[in-house]
C-alpha cells in the first residue's frame, strides 16, 4: 500500500510539471511586456530594456521557464510585478484562507449531502425522495455567486444573523461556506443517492433482511461501505473543486484568500502571482485526490487486498526470475 | 375469432413486430420521462426567447432613460422586471442576455466536443505513445479546477465574450476526451471494428463510421452536461469582469452590475440570476432523462 502511494506520489510530478508549462507558456504569451507593466506606462523605454534584461525576459522561453522551475524547485516562485515582493510569501499568506473555506465548505457539502442522499434513497419514489431530488437539482444549477448573493440577502441584509462579508471571526465563515457548501451538497446528495440505490438492491442486502437484522444495521453495515466509494470520490473531487469556486465565492464575501488575490493579480496583469497561485493549487487538487486514492483502501479492504496481491505476485515473479 | 383474423392481418402483424430505431427508442423512453419533458418544453422556450429575442423584448438592450432609473418591478407598467441603474428595462436585458448566454453555451460546448472527442477518440483507438501522450496533456489540463482553468486562459486572452467562449470551450476538453477515450475503448476491439479492418478500411474511415456512431451515448450525455456547465462558467467568468463587457447583457454581467445595488434593488440580481438556475436546471433536468433514456440497463 505505501509503495502504491510513494508511486502515485511520483506520477503527480510529470502532472505539476505539465501543470507549471502550461500555465507558464499561457501567461508568456499573453499580451502585454511584463517590465512596461512593472514601471508603468510611461516610463522611458532605456528603462523598461534594462528590466527586461534584468529580469531575463530577452532570454528564449524554454530557457526562462527552466529558470522559472529551478526558481519553483528552490522555493522562489519569482517576485510580484505589482508590489515587488517575493510571490510566494504573498501567495502563502492568503492559502490558509482559501484552504479553511475550502475545508468548511466540504463539511457543510457532507453535512447536508449525505444524510439526505441516504434518506432519499432509502425512501426512493417517495415526497421526501422526489423533493430532494429536486431541491439538488435545482442546487447543482445555481450559479456560486448568486447563492451567496441571495445568502447575503436574506441572513445579512434583512434577518441580520450573520456578517455580510469580510474575514475576522468564525462567525464571517458560515455563509461562504454554505455557498460553496450548498452548491457541493446538491452534487454529494445525488451521487450517494444513486450510489446506495445501486447496492441496496444487491442479494446480500436481501441476506440480510432475511437474518432479521434491522434496517439501520443494515444500511450502515452492509449498504454503506459499499456504497461509499464513489462517494468518496465524489466528495475528495468536490474538496479539490471548492478551491476554484473559492475564487468565486472570496469576491462575493470580500475575503482575502489566494482566489480574490489572483483575481486582482490577473485583472492588473501581475503574471508570477497568477502563476504561483495556479501551481498551489494544482498541487493541493492533486493532493487531494491522491489522498482520496489512499482513502479507498480503509473504505473498501478489496481494494486494499488487490494492492496487496500485485505487490505478492510481483515479489513472486522477481523470485522465480532469480 | 378476433385473435386469428389479427394474426392472419398482415398489417396488424408488422405493426406488432415493427423494430424502433435506435433513435426511436430512445425518443420514446425520454418522452415518458415527465422531468425531461419538462426541461425540453424550458430549453425550447428559453431558445425560442434567445432566437427572436429582437421581436420580443420590449427595448433594446442598451436603450436608457435615466428618469425611470431603479423602478421596481411592477411600479411601472412597461417595465415588468423593472429598471436598473441607467433606466434600462430589465425584462429586454433578461431577454437579450438568453441570447449571449445560450450562445456561449452552445459555441463553447461544441469547441470542447469536438476537440475532446477527436483527442479522446484518437488516444483510445491508436493507443501507445499517442495515447499517452495525449491523456498525460488531459490529465495537466484536470489537474486544475475547471474555473480557475477558464479563468486563466480568460486572463491571457483578455475580457470579452470570444475570449470567454473560447476559455470555457478549452476547459471542458479535458472531461470529454477522458470519457470518449473510454468509450472507444470498449468497443474498439468489438467484431465489426475488426471486419473492418479485414475490408482494409482506413482507421479515418474506421474512426468516423464505425466507432463515433457507438460512442455517441456518452458523448450526447456529456454534450448536455458540458452545456450546463458552460452556461455556469461563462456567467461566473462574466460576474468576475472577464466574459462579457458592458453593454453586453450577459445574465452574469447583469448580477455583478446589480450586486452594487443589492441592499435597495434585490431584483437587479434575483432575475437575471433566476434565468441563469431555470435555464441551466432544464438543460440538466434534460440531460439526466437522456442519461436514463440511453442507459441499457433501464430499458425496461
Amino acid at each position: 500500500m505505501t509503495k502504491y502511494f510513494l508511486k502515485r506520489l511520483i506520477s503527480m510530478i510529470p502532472v505539476l510539471l505539465g501543470v507549471t508549462l502550461f500555465i507558464f507558456l499561457i501567461l508568456h504569451f499573453a499580451p502585454g511586456d511584463p517590465a512596461r507593466v512593472m514601471l508603468g506606462e510611461f516610463a522611458p523605454q532605456a528603462d523598461v530594456d534594462k528590466l527586461r534584461e534584468t529580469l531575463g525576459l530577452n532570454q528564449p522561453v524554454i530557457i526562462q521557464y527552466f529558470q522559472y522551475i529551478w526558481g519553483v524547485l528552490h522555493g522562489n516562485f519569482g517576485m510580484s510585478y505589482m508590489t515587488r515582493a517575493p510571490v510566494i510569501d504573498a501567495v502563502l499568506s492568503r492559502y490558509p484562507a482559501t484552504m479553511i473555506l475550502a475545508g468548511t465548505s466540504a463539511v457543510v457539502m457532507v453535512a447536508i449531502g449525505l444524510p439526505i442522499g441516504i434518506i432519499s434513497a432509502t425512501k426512493q419514489y417517495s415526497f421526501m425522495d422526489r423533493a430532494t431530488t429536486t431541491i439538488g437539482l435545482i442546487g447543482v444549477s445555481m450559479p456560486t455567486f448568486w447563492t451567496g448573493m441571495l445568502l447575503v440577502m436574506l441572513f445579512a441584509l434583512k434577518l441580520r444573523f450573520l456578517p455580510a462579508g469580510g474575514y475576522k471571526t468564525p462567525l464571517y465563515w458560515i455563509l461562504p461556506a454554505f455557498t460553496i457548501g450548498f452548491n457541493a451538497a446538491a452534487i454529494c446528495m445525488r451521487m450517494t443517492r444513486s450510489s446506495l440505490l445501486e447496492v441496496i438492491r444487491s442479494d446480500y442486502i436481501r441476506t440480510a433482511r432475511a437474518k432479521g437484522q434491522t434496517e439501520q444495521k443494515i444500511l450502515m453495515h452492509h449498504a454503506m461501505k459499499n456504497a461509499l466509494v464513489p462517494i468518496v470520490t465524489v466528495v475528495g473531487l468536490q474538496l479539490g473543486l471548492n478551491l476554484g469556486g473559492a475564487m468565486v465565492t472570496e469576491a462575493v464575501f470580500s475575503i482575502p484568500g489566494l482566489g480574490s488575490y489572483m483575481l486582482s493579480a490577473i485583472l492588473s496583469r501581475d503574471y508570477p502571482v497568477v502563476q504561483g497561485g495556479v501551481i498551489l493549487i494544482a498541487t493541493t487538487f492533486s493532493l487531494v485526490n491522491l489522498l482520496v486514492d489512499y482513502i479507498y483502501a480503509f473504505v473498501d479492504p478489496r481494494i486494499k487486498s488487490q494492492y496487496k496481491a500485485q505487490s505478492k505476485k510481483k515479489m513472486r515473479k522477481e523470485d522465480a526470475a532469480a | 375469432m378476433n385473435t386469428s383474423s389479427g394474426i392472419n392481418n398482415p398489417s396488424s402483424l408488422k405493426k406488432v413486430f415493427k423494430k424502433r430505431s435506435q433513435s426511436k427508442e430512445v425518443w420514446h423512453r425520454l418522452k415518458r420521462n415527465k422531468l425531461a419533458v419538462i426541461g425540453i418544453v424550458i430549453l425550447l422556450l428559453m431558445t425560442l426567447v434567445a432566437v427572436f429575442a429582437g421581436w420580443l423584448a420590449p427595448e433594446g438592450y442598451d436603450a436608457q432613460n435615466i428618469k425611470i432609473a431603479l423602478k421596481a418591478p411592477g411600479v411601472l407598467k412597461d417595465h415588468l422586471f423593472g429598471t436598473d441603474s441607467l433606466g434600462r428595462d430589465l425584462l429586454s436585458r433578461i431577454i437579450w442576455g438568453a441570447q449571449v448566454s445560450l450562445k456561449v453555451g452552445l459555441i463553447a460546448t461544441s469547441i470542447s466536443a469536438i476537440a475532446g472527442s477527436i483527442l479522446g477518440a484518437v488516444a483510445g483507438y491508436f493507443g501507445g505513445k499517442l495515447d499517452n501522450i495525449i491523456m498525460r496533456c488531459m490529465d495537466v489540463l484536470l489537474a486544475i479546477p475547471g474555473i480557475l482553468l477558464a479563468i486563466a486562459i480568460a486572463a491571457t486572452l483578455g475580457s470579452g465574450m470570444t475570449n470567454c467562449i473560447i476559455a470555457v470551450g478549452i476547459s471542458g476538453i479535458a472531461g470529454f476526451a477522458r470519457i470518449v477515450r473510454s468509450a472507444v475503448l470498449s468497443v474498439r476491439d468489438q467484431e465489426y471494428i475488426e471486419a473492418a479492418r479485414a475490408i482494409n478500411a482506413t482507421n479515418t474511415r474506421i474512426l468516423i463510421k464505425h466507432i463515433f456512431p457507438n460512442v455517441m451515448a456518452p458523448i450526447i450525455v456529456q454534450v448536455t452536461l458540458g452545456f450546463a456547465n458552460a452556461i455556469l462558467q461563462a456567467a461566473s467568468l462574466s460576474f468576475l469582469g472577464l466574459g462579457a463587457q458592458v453593454p453586453i447583457p450577459d445574465w452574469g454581467a447583469l448580477c455583478s452590475a446589480g450586486r452594487s445595488y443589492i441592499r435597495d434593488y434585490s431584483y437587479l440580481v434575483t432575475m437575471p440570476g433566476l434565468a441563469i438556475m431555470i435555464t441551466v436546471f432544464a438543460v440538466n433536468l434534460f440531460g439526466d432523462g437522456l442519461r436514463d433514456a440511453l442507459d441499457p440497463r433501464l430499458k425496461k
